[in-house]
């Protein structure tokens, strides 16, 4: 086990070095820099070429990419930092990210609790109840829940409460500790949109995964020794039944991070997802590259994780 | 029976109850509307609600690159420390902007002094100002509430343009305005005396000194921290107690504010004790934010106003009770022409058959539901009053490749030497819109339009920072979105400036010795020779086609109807967007009545 975790995290090394470099070189191939964008904003055409080079060269743009790479990641490695992001005080990126990580894991943990608890219990009772209305109401929602994209539904919240009853979301994030309500259910809407799709594909595997076991001869066992339905479900089903199910969770996690940069900015939270499109449309390289370098880097050892908890979830699964 | 007689009287007392209590309130409602108050507003002499403190504002405001390293860096400074600041002068809040809410660029009718009680202009050279006497910092350290002098603000001044006690330092200046400023000294003749030293005359001095962005008075001691809007300092009417980078920016009444309302005299501002503004990037967010009473305004200066037309239009059927106001900032619609040697936009009757081709009545009428302004104007725009060529005074040879011809410009494009090949195109060519900010449906009907008379178009719409890179380095053909073409407020040096060579925003885009050569003339004369020189160059551009007019589409800022004081205007002056909120007040029954 532990051979296996050091060869992995190992692995991480080259993964992410190869990471660091489509991060950092893709964000670079679009066309436009902060200093064009400000000069043209607010200039109107009287700022000289001079000028728009004097402030590359105080934001640290005027160096080749290649260049601007080796000091970047150098500064990682050395110093264990990410650069400083070209706006407002230059301030250190992991500064800003560490800011706002709370912001989206909050996100995050509400939209997985709310997608469990719609996926699991819809899964489990479609399973038992195969074919009955139920299992076909829950299917169609599954369905539906994959077939919408949660941008579009966070837009229909957005607009068609706000039309008819003119309500709305709330759209400012107090801190926890001024107001923990209000806090607390800034996340529930945009929570349960992410926890949406989440569910929906969580549910069919539930669902797909308890038929399975339901069917297996140590069940068939279990109903036979008079066992009462929950425990035969629960006890004896559910856990075998989750093991996939638990990689899938995992393997949705990076869609989740990828619909909180949508849903952050619809719903106004200032978490890493609508920093980064802030980041990308001022062209924002450091913080560009430093975003998506904690994302790849979480998703890793998420993905560590998730294969660690096979062996706690099926005690026959060894590591090599 | 026992339970069933108890549950009837308890629902019969609920009853009673709920009658008396809403009656009840009705009669107070009623009592308090009749004791409502109601004043004239000087600048508009409508009836407004009369003017009351207390209560917050929560407007909404979108996050911008202009928050880039230091505050003076771009007129950001504005939407950031606005509230917070004052400036030597500012535009006359006390007189109608309502039909050109910019009325900044007025030269002047408009402009006012704040920090200004007095001035003079003894020369050409001289500037010379007198600082109110009872002004004084933010109670806040290291400044504690001191007095501002007229070396505070020279220092500023020094500041921003790298001289004085700041020569040998980069000027703090990077935008507009003030480098323009021919300035050799600023001096503080005394505690409340400002003399400033030109070194050659400069046609908008007094505006330029008195109303630039960026000449806000900062203390000197926080000079080293204004990287940190949290630290911002000022003499403004309010506090800033928290600046949260793009989430939200929240300021305190500045219990100590020195001015009252320059409508309403012993009126001290602000009225408000907080301003609050959320950083909303996403219209959509907006709207909704505004539907369900979570901000009273959104819209400052076209940034977090309301852009969609059809969005408005239901808004308005929809909340008939909140107030909109039509900005017409700029032209998003007008394109330019890239300057060509060769090839069929290098030739004046080509620019002018793709205007002729387009009907922009019809698409007012039908696309944008009337609300767009149709008629053409040149680079200097209608806000310039005196410098402005309003499309009836145009020559008549000019006017009519301004209107909707089609049949006109085939004969044109014949002329040229560009028939219909086989396949029924003269020629093709490109169109780079940006993506992020144009109205991608209009510019379809423009390609439309132009393939009735032979003219094949691409449509490109890159995202914004795109756009602004591939214009700026030159990398474009065709046609582009300008952004000074066709704005309310198009100014000379931005706007007309701006079709000289070598201006950045256009990367190159015009190279005409013509106009290099009357741009230069232009410079070295003042007074009305200025501003001949200056309308007849406007009209050059006219005459040479160098841009394609589109309407000019307004946004809308929209506000609850508990927000009183405000008229739609956009500016207190020059980059004044967020100082309009201390002159604003809240409705506080009408906005009980209605949560």
């Amino acid at each position: 086990m532990r051979t296996y975790v050091i060869r992995r995290l190992l692995l991480f090394i080259p993964t992410l070095l190869i990471l660091s470099m489509l991060v950092f070189f893709t964000v670079r191939l679009l066309p436009g820099d902060l200093v064009d964008i400000l000069t043209a904003e607010t200039q109107f055409g009287v700022s000289s070429e001079e000028e728009k080079d004097r402030l590359r060269a105080m934001m640290g743009l005027d160096v080749p990419a290649h260049v601007a790479y080796v000091r970047w990641i150098s500064g990682i490695l050395l110093h264990g930092t990410l650069g400083q992001s070209l706006q407002r005080g230059n301030a250190p990126v992991e500064g800003k990210i560490l800011a706002r990580v709370p912001v989206t894991l909050e996100l995050g943990a509400a939209a997985l609790i709310i997608g469990l608890v719609i996926a699991l219990p819809v899964g489990i009772y479609s399973a038992v109840r195969q074919d009955s209305a139920g299992d076909y109401a829950g299917r169609s929602v599954a369905i539906f829940g994959l077939a919408t994209p949660n941008f579009w539904l966070g837009l229909m919240v957005l607009i068609f409460p706000g039309n008819w009853w003119g309500w709305a979301p709330p759209l400012r994030l107090y801190p926890f500790s001024e107001d923990p309500l209000a806090h607390v259910g800034m996340f529930l809407i945009p929570g349960l949109i992410l926890g949406t799709y989440l569910s929906a594909a969580t549910m069919r595997m539930t669902r797909t995964m308890m038929l399975e076991v339901l069917r297996q001869d140590y069940v068939r066992t279990a109903w036979a020794k008079g066992l009462r339905e929950r425990l035969v479900v629960v006890r004896h089903a559910l856990k075998n039944a989750l093991i996939p199910v638990v990689t899938l969770i995992g393997l949705q996690l990076p869609i989740l991070v990828g619909g909180s940069v949508i849903i952050e900015t619809l719903f106004n939270l200032p978490g890493l997802g609508s920093q980064l499109i802030q980041a990308l449309s001022n062209r924002d390289y450091p913080m560009v590259s430093g975003i998506n370098l904690f994302f790849a880097t979480f998703i890793l050892f998420n993905n560590l994780v998730i294969d660690l908890l096979y062996a706690t979830l099926d005690p026959r699964i060894r590591y090599q | 029976m026992a339970v069933r007689f108890t549950w009837i009287m308890a629902l019969a007392l609920a009853l009673v109850a709920t009658v008396t209590f809403a009656s009840g309130e009705s009669d107070d409602g009623a009592a308090a509307a009749a004791e409502k108050e109601y004043v004239t507003d000087p600048s508009t002499g409508k009836q407004v609600v009369k003017p009351e403190y207390g209560g917050t504002i929560t407007g909404a405001l979108l996050t911008r690159p202009y928050d880039h390293g230091d505050t003076w860096i771009t007129h950001g400074a504005g939407l950031i420390a606005g509230p917070a600041m004052d400036k030597l002068g500012q535009a006359n809040w006390a007189i109608d902007r309502s039909l050109s809410p910019f009325t900044t660029y007025y030269p002047e009718n408009v402009v006012t002094g704040l920090l200004a009680e007095s001035w003079e202009n003894p020369d050409p050279l001289t500037y010379r100002y007198t600082i109110h006497d009872n002004v004084f910092f933010h109670d806040k350290p290291p400044v504690n509430g001191r007095q501002l002098t007229a070396d505070d603000v020279a220092a500023n001044y020094e500041r921003l343009l790298g001289i004085g006690r700041f020569a040998g330092q980069e000027p703090a200046a990077h935008s507009w305005g003030t480098k323009r400023i021919p300035m050799e000294s600023v001096t503080a003749v005394d505690d409340l005396t400002l003399e400033i030293k030109l070194s050659q005359p400069y046609a908008d001095t007094a505006r330029s000194l008195f109303d630039d962005c960026h000449i806000r008075a900062y203390p000197p001691e926080i000079f080293d921290s204004l990287h940190d809007a949290n630290s911002v300092i000022g003499t403004g009417p309010f506090i800033m107690d928290e600046f949260v980078s793009a989430t939200s920016i929240t300021f305190d009444k500045n219990p100590n504010y020195w001015r009252d309302d320059e409508k309403f005299p012993g009126n001290r501002l602000p009225y408000v004790d907080r301003l609050v503004f959320l950083m909303m990037s996403d219209e959509a967010t907006r709207v909704a934010a505004l539907r369900s009473g979570q901000i009273d305004i959104t819209g400052d200066l076209g940034t977090s106003a309301i852009r969609s037309i059809s969005t408005v239009a239901d808004l308005q059927e929809r909340h008939p009770e909140m107030q909109y106001w039509p900005i017409s900032f700029r032209s998003e619609t007008s394109l330019a022409f890239k300057m060509v040697e060769a090839g069929p936009l290098s030739d004046v009757r080509v620019r002018r058959a793709m205007q002729m081709a387009i009907d922009i009545e019809a698409i007012n009428d039908n696309y944008y539901r009337g609300l767009a302004k149709p008629q053409p104007w040149g680079p200097i725009g209608p806000a310039w009053i005196g410098y402005h060529n309003p499309f009836d005074t145009w020559p008549e040879e000019l006017k009519q490749y301004w209107v909707y011809d089609p049949e006109g410009a085939e004969q044109l494009l014949d002329e040229a030497g560009y028939p219909r090949g086989t396949d029924g195109v003269r020629f093709r060519t490109s169109v780079t819109v940006n993506g992020d900010r144009s109205d991608i449906g209009y510019h379809e009907l423009q390609v439309g339009y132009w393939k009735e008379i032979g003219v094949e178009v691409e449509l490109n719409a890159p995202d914004n920072a795109s756009h602004i890179g591939q214009v700026s380095s030159g990398e474009w053909d065709g046609l582009t979105w300008y952004v000074s073409v066709g704005a309310d407020y198009g100014n000379l040096d931005g706007s007309l400036g701006g079709f000289r060579a070598g201006a950045s925003f256009t990367g190159g885009a015009f190279n005409d010795p013509v106009f290099d050569a009357r741009w230069n003339e232009l410079q070295a004369t003042t007074g009305d020779e200025y501003r001949e020189l200056a309308k007849a160059l406007d009209l050059y551009v006219v005459e040479q086609h160098r841009y394609l007019w589109g309407p000019l589409v307004p946004s809308f800022t929209v506000n609850q109807p508990w927000l009183a004081g405000y008229n739609g205007e956009m500016q207190m002056g020059n980059c004044g967007w967020t100082e309009i909120y201390a002159r604003l007040w809240v409705d506080g029954q009408l906005k009980d009545e209605m949560n």
